[in-house]
C-alpha cells in the first residue's frame, strides 16, 4: 500500500467487474459512512463501465476508515476490489 | 452519477449478499475490520451484529469460514 497518497474525502475503487451494479457498490460503500457522491465512469463509445469508481465521503477521516475497512476484503465476481485515496477532491489543495 | 438513496447501513440487501457470495448466516467480510477499527464514525448509534449487537441465532464467533470473528468483551476486557 502506498502511504504517500494525499488524504482526501474521495476514495478510488478499482478492479471493478463491469457486472457490478451501482446499487451493489453503493450499498457496500455506505457501510463505512454516508456517501456524498458516487461516480462510476463509463466509456463514452462503448457505454461500458471503465472498471473503477470514485466515492466521496463526508470527511477525510471517514474516507480513511472506509479504505481500511474494505481493503482486501471485498470480492465481487472473483475480483478483489482495490481501495485508495483518489486525491481528486474538488476542495482539497492540489499541487497546481 | 448515481442517484443516492436512503439506505440503511448494517442491513445488507439480498442482492448484495449474493454479489459478495455470503452464505446464509455469515457476516459481511468487513466485520473483522470493524471489530479491529471500531464502528463506523458516521453512525454512532448504529447497532451492528458482532460489534455491539447479538449475532444471528446459530452463528458462531471465530475466524473459521462463516465465523463472526472476535467475541465482544465487557468493560473488564
Amino acid at each position: 500500500m502506498s502511504g504517500n497518497q494525499a488524504r482526501s474525502r474521495t476514495v478510488y475503487i478499482g478492479n471493478l467487474d463491469e457486472r457490478v451494479t451501482d446499487r451493489v457498490l453503493y450499498d457496500i460503500l455506505i457501510q463505512a459512512g454516508r456517501v456524498v457522491d458516487l461516480i462510476i465512469p463509463k466509456d463514452r463509445e462503448t457505454d461500458r463501465p471503465k472498471g473503477f469508481a470514485f466515492a466521496e465521503y463526508e470527511s477525510e477521516e471517514i474516507a480513511d476508515y472506509a479504505i481500511r475497512l474494505f481493503s482486501g476484503l471485498v470480492t465481487l465476481y472473483n475480483r478483489t476490489l482495490r481501495f485508495g485515496f483518489s486525491g481528486q477532491d474538488k476542495s482539497s489543495s492540489s499541487t497546481s | 452519477e448515481v442517484k443516492l438513496r436512503e439506505m440503511k447501513p448494517g442491513m445488507l440487501s439480498q442482492e448484495l449478499k449474493d454479489a459478495l457470495g455470503m452464505p446464509e448466516g455469515a457476516p459481511p467480510p468487513w466485520l473483522i475490520n470493524m471489530q479491529r477499527y471500531g464502528p463506523p464514525p458516521s453512525y454512532p448509534s448504529l447497532k451492528i451484529p458482532g460489534l455491539n449487537a447479538p449475532i444471528p441465532h446459530g452463528a458462531l464467533f471465530g475466524y473459521h469460514p462463516g465465523g463472526w470473528g472476535k467475541p465482544p468483551v465487557d468493560d473488564q476486557g
